[in-house]
């Protein structure tokens, strides 16, 4: 990979400039006075956490979003951005992680598709034809047969599509999200290579990523954002990679409060609770997500996995819970072989999980609070006798832990959908933890909360721990990890590249395992 | 072969084009729609309308204006369905049925208040439309009465077979349609109005229903009866799965429910070891068994957001 | 939600009625009739008389019990479309037993025709939903095919094994359609008043009594409740633990068998033989009926009444004013058009 220390000669004009651009959304300031500059034929790298602003960001510059203040000028001439058309007019094209081709087309197709309205009554494919291998001269791109279905394509080949698309459609300005999250070492070379290419045409190109390798290896230029604000930009051959994950990460740590007092004197080992061994899985596109992953963890513990999101730790929770079937490897739990047991084997071994995704998978929106509290409970013998279920028992149940956890609902038989997204995940952990489970996998289960209800969700969490529960936190916040865990492992490329005990952990150390990256 | 027999086989060879035209019209346009991503099951409400009002509309106008009027009660009927489910966002099916139920009541009710008077027996008929006969081709023994020698809308409905799957596969219209349907988002995302593409492709399956209506009226009876369409909307929704979404597909299914037909009104005076009535269960348990197959082996095209309203995300 | 768009949801449905009576009389005067006399017409037909009571009742039935089944199935999101075929199977299922049963005392033929037709009927159902629960394939298309095919079975089984004595010696009714045998006395539903005209029979009691059940069911029972969770959230339901294809199927055979019951009580309480015009169309009309009680039992039983005291009161209505009945179907469409635009506008404010 060549360093990017082959600065391409033309003149450094600044092609795009972001002014003090600022977007709210409703309890988080998702960009604020976010100044970006990018000159012309240079690769730009955009780093920052998940949740930094990097999205919200490139929306608002592909006209996604409308920003709440700001500026944006081209080439020196100040423009405006409503709609996604008026982006793609101006030549501001972006490719996104889930790629926006028509799969059961043809690549033709999605060419033909990108230019419409200019596009002949009779579909003819011999005028892109020329265009194209034009390109590929122009860009030494290999491109895919026209003909070949969308769905027959590699994601490798499939990224190559939309980049030439954005190309033939005229892109100015190309913005790159995680491009390499889908490709392979081999695919992710030939990526590199084109974009220098292209950028020695003149082209200027966003790279959006958490990785540090590539940062330093594809880009002529970073940013680096954190918490929605622009931390600076630099020049990569000039910078360490410490020097951004500090940038990027913050030195400063949390205090480290509500932690496992030492142990008084209880030499006597935990039990494990949970052993994985070697497990891998596949994602929804059946590319690998989880690729031979080993982690235990032991009676009152928490034990939090860091990761940047995108590295498996989805699927990773949706196998521990049996939504996801394994292609590998054992899981076993409190002694026993549950690899690829059905979810309700493994809750019966008293495994509760806070899922990600809360709307999916956590709550039934049509139905009640009450309802939705007794989720686990449809069968058990707590609540049901004979097949009815004891309404007068439920609705104690439910009024406990409303009040137990500060859940905003008057009554039990509020519809579940009138509740903020704090308190319904107040209710989600309320169900899970009443169920006093020897196992919880909490994955994100602070995201999108604001400080009161966090506060309340780690003391939770603590509290479990104390009672001799082991917790699985799955979390991207590093803060969060490194408040309230006992252990912390670190987890990048679908595998734990690393497991410290709390008071060892190293901010440093673990920011760069996180952003570790592909060299 | 005994003269006879030739004229049995030519007249139900005949037969099975002319009662299959109607469901293939509606089955064409159909396809377009669950093309763009819509199941129109208001497909019914639009044939009787067309029906009806092509009848109508041949007492007061004439011919031509007749078929006319049909095509627009059935356009409109689809415009109905279209407001509501991909303005509004109701729930396809249910809205189609409603529809339905809407346009065979009215059709029934306006055909009492416009024609009934009491104590006459017989209703206001039409003369059958004119069979055109294509010379030298309608001599070919047994086929040529039979394709040669029909009504000219039989006569476009074949046509449009061909020239549908040419729009739908080799124009950008087709590939817009068919984009929409797959991928409303990534369509949306290159500037392609999803809304209005999905508005027109209903509004087609419903003119063409309704162009199908007519025929039922105008060729076969020559007046309108309650119910006259028989389900035969819901016949061509099943006509676009047998298709595969392909509209070149639809003529053999068409010609299969159009065979059935002709059989049972033959059959059923005639001595036959097997019971009439397994031949007309024939060709739902020929779709069953085709939507089993399929679905096993994953060839079902089935448009990806069929079904699924579609709305832009914004911030 | 604020205030007024809590009040609208509450109101929504006799709203949406109001609003629909207001369309269809300016169809009224359009075609030269005085709505109010329409109306007022219709009432007195459907519960102005007893007979009309009586009728209203008698017709409710197979609608009630046929919507109650649809109500559990669409609460589960199974959209089961084939309740006029499930009906069908259910008449078709008994008829051959009950005329077996000649000289068996009714409180023994009666239950178990009425077990063999929800059987039946939930057998049929059960096969659109295997169907779906193992390959996926649309409900919607298959319990809509399976209503044609049981129409053809009916069709050849009247004509042929169930034709009746009568008809095989070559006496028609006048319909021109054979019809089987009658059924046995023994086993018909009774009349619940002596008076000769008044036709309405125990099926109604069965249907009251299957409307507290079914409600029970669905808000009391563990099953009840999958079923709902699952037709509101299929992942979250997975992932409590649930078996969602059991309960798809479940919920497949409980909808049909509730209409195969539908095909018993109108057979056994007011048809007495089988014919091959039997299925007239209470499996597609309880479909509305469902949506207009909004998939509810109690709402159930009001819209089943409503909608069969329409139907009643239009045959009086025709005979004095002249309107066709079909001005019922057109109020019913009206009512749910509106209902629905209603109800998806109210969606999209709430956002």
């Amino acid at each position: 990979m060549e360093p990017s220390a082959s600065i391409n000669t033309r003149a450094h004009q600044t092609k795009l400039r972001m002014e003090r651009v600022t977007k709210t959304f409703p309890g988080v300031v998702a960009n604020d006075e976010v100044n970006l500059e990018v000159a012309e034929g240079e690769v730009h790298g955009l780093l920052g956490e998940n949740g930094a602003g990097k999205s919200t960001l490139m929306n608002i510059l592909t006209g996604v979003y409308k920003a709440d203040k700001g500026r944006i000028y081209l080439n020196g001439k100040l423009v405006t951005i409503n709609v996604p058309r008026d982006a793609l007019d101006l030549g501001l094209c972006m490719v996104h992680q889930q790629l926006s081709l028509v799969e059961r087309l043809t690549v033709g197709d999605n060419l033909i598709l990108a230019r419409i309205r200019e596009a002949p009554p009779v579909l003819d494919l011999k005028t892109i034809e020329s265009k194209i291998a034009q390109l590929e001269e122009e860009y030494g791109l290999k491109f895919p047969d026209l003909r070949t279905r969308v769905w027959q394509l590699s994601m490798g080949e499939r990224q190559r599509v939309e980049i030439i698309r954005a190309l033939y459609r005229g892109a100015k300005l190309l913005i790159l999200d995680e491009p390499t999250s889908l490709l392979t070492p081999v695919e992710v070379k030939q990526l590199a290579a084109s974009l220098r290419r292209m950028v020695q045409q003149g082209l200027s190109i966003i790279f959006i990523t958490h990785k540090l390798g590539e940062v330093m290896s594809f880009t002529d230029r970073v940013t680096v954002l954190r918490r929605g604000k622009a931390m600076g930009t630099m020049t990569t051959s000039e910078v360490t990679e410490s020097q951004l994950v500090r940038l990027m990460i913050g030195s400063e740590i949390g205090p480290r409060e509500l932690h496992r007092p030492e142990d008084l004197g209880q030499g006597a080992k935990s039990k494990p609770v949970l052993e994985i061994t070697d497990l891998s899985a596949l994602d929804d596109e059946g590319l690998p997500a989880v690729r031979g992953l080993s982690l235990s963890t032991e009676e009152r513990e928490i034990l939090g996995i860091a990761g940047v999101a995108g590295n498996g730790q989805k699927e990773l929770a949706e196998v521990l819970v049996g939504l996801r079937k394994s292609t590998g490897g054992k899981l076993v739990i409190k002694g026993r072989d549950v690899t690829n047991k059905s979810p309700k084997e493994i809750a019966k071994m008293g495994v509760s999980y806070v899922p990600e995704e809360r709307q999916r998978y956590g709550v039934a929106r049509d139905l009640s609070v009450g309802e939705n509290l007794i989720l686990k409970l449809y069968d058990s013998k707590t609540l049901t006798k004979n097949g009815f279920i004891d309404n007068s028992k439920m609705r104690t149940l439910a009024e406990k832990q409303i009040k137990e956890f500060n859940i905003a609902a008057p009554s039990p038989k509020l519809p579940v959908k009138h509740l903020s997204g704090g308190n319904l995940q107040k209710l989600i952990l309320a169900r899970e933890l009443s169920q006093s489970p020897s196992l919880l996998i909490a994955a994100q289960p602070t995201g999108g909360l604001d400080v009161g209800a966090t506060d309340f969700i780690h003391s939770k969490l603590v509290e479990l721990r104390d009672a001799g529960t082991s917790v699985l936190l799955i979390s991207e916040d590093l803060q969060e990890i490194m408040g309230i865990s006992d252990r912390i492992a670190v987890m990048s490329e679908g595998k734990i590249v690393g497991v410290f005990p709390s008071d060892r952990a190293n901010i440093e150390e673990i920011g760069l395992l996180m952003a570790a990256g592909r060299k | 072969m005994a003269d006879i027999d030739v004229m049995i086989i030519s007249g139900l060879v005949a037969a099975m084009f002319r009662l299959a035209t109607p469901v293939l019209l509606a089955a064409i346009g159909e396809t377009f729609a669950e093309r763009s991503g819509v199941l129109n099951l208001g497909l019914e409400g639009a044939m009787i309308a067309g029906a009806f009002f092509g009848f109508v509309g041949t007492v007061f106008l004439g011919n031509t204006l007749g078929i006319l009027t049909a095509v627009v009660a059935g356009a409109l009927v689809g415009l109905l369905v279209a407001f509501l489910t991909v303005q509004l966002g109701v729930d396809q099916m249910v809205a189609g049925l409603v529809v339905t139920l809407l346009f065979t009541a009215v059709t029934s009710f306006l055909f009492r208040i416009m024609f009934f008077v009491p104590g006459r027996v017989q209703y206001p008929t039409v003369p059958p439309m004119e069979k055109i006969s294509i010379p030298i081709l309608e001599n070919i023994p047994i086929l040529g009465p039979a394709l040669f020698r029909q009504d000219i809308l039989l006569y476009f409905a074949i046509l449009l077979v061909p020239l549908s799957a040419f729009i739908l596969f080799k124009t950008k219209w087709g590939l817009i349609i068919r984009s929409v349907g797959e991928n409303p988002r990534a369509a949306d995302v290159m500037g392609i109005n999803v809304y209005l593409t999905r508005y027109i492709c209903v509004i087609i399956s419903g003119a063409l229903a309704g162009l199908g209506g007519s025929h039922l009226s105008l060729v076969d009876v020559g007046t309108f009866r309650d119910g006259m369409t028989l389900s035969r909307g819901f016949i061509a929704i099943v006509i676009v799965i047998f298709a595969n979404w392909n509209p070149l597909n639809t003529i053999w299914a068409a010609l299969m429910f159009g065979f059935t037909d002709a059989l049972q009104l033959r059959l059923q005076s005639m001595l036959v070891t097997i019971p009439y009535q397994f031949f007309l269960m024939l060709p739902y348990l020929v779709t069953i068994g085709i939507l089993v197959i399929a679905s096993i082996r994953g060839r079902l095209e089935v448009p990806s957001s069929l079904m699924i309203h579609y709305k832009r995300e914004s911030a | 939600m604020n205030r007024i768009e809590q009040k609208f949801w509450r109101y929504g449905t006799p709203l949406s009625i109001v609003i629909a009576l207001a369309l269809a009389s300016v169809l009224f005067v359009v075609v030269g009739r005085d709505p109010v006399k329409v109306y007022v017409s219709i009432a007195t037909g459907s519960i102005g008389t007893g007979y009309g009571i009586s009728e209203t009742i008698l017709d409710a039935v197979p609608l009630l019990l046929i919507s109650l089944g649809l109500c559990i199935a669409y609460k589960g999101r199974f959209w089961n479309i084939g309740a006029e075929g499930q009906y069908v199977m259910g008449a078709i299922a008994i008829t051959p037993l009950a005329l077996s049963f000649q000289g068996l005392p009714s409180y023994v033929s009666i239950p178990i025709l009425l077990i063999v037709s929800f059987l039946a009927g939930g057998a049929y159902g059960a096969i659109a939903g295997l169907l779906r629960a193992r390959l996926g394939v649309s409900e919607i298309i298959t319990t809509l095919m399976m209503n044609f095919i049981a129409i053809d079975i009916l069709s050849y089984l009247t004509w042929g094994p169930l034709m009746g004595s009568l008809e095989k010696a070559g006496v028609f009714e006048r319909t021109g359609q054979p019809m089987s045998d009658p059924m046995p006395l023994t086993t018909q539903l009774a009349r619940i008043l002596p008076q000769p005209e008044y036709r309405v029979n125990v099926g109604a009691i069965l249907a009251l009594a299957l409307v507290a059940i079914t409600y029970v069911f669905v808000t009391r029972t563990s099953l009840g409740y999958q079923i709902r969770v699952m037709g509101s959230n299929p992942d979250a339901a997975r992932a409590a633990g649930m078996g969602t294809r059991k309960i798809t199927i479940m919920v497949a055979f409980l909808s049909g068998g509730f209409a195969g019951l539908a095909g018993a009580a109108v057979l056994l309480g007011a048809a007495h033989r089988l014919s091959e015009g039997f299925a007239t169309g209470y499996g597609y009309t309880a479909i509305l009926v469902t949506l207009l009680g909004k998939t509810n039992p109690i709402g159930a039983l009001l819209a089943s009444l409503f909608v069969s005291g329409l139907t009643t009161g239009s045959n009086f209505m025709y005979r004095t004013i002249g309107l066709p009945i079909f001005v019922v179907d057109i109020i019913i469409g009206f009512i749910l058009l509106v209902m629905l635009a209603v109800e998806a506008v109210s969606r999209v404010r709430a956002r």
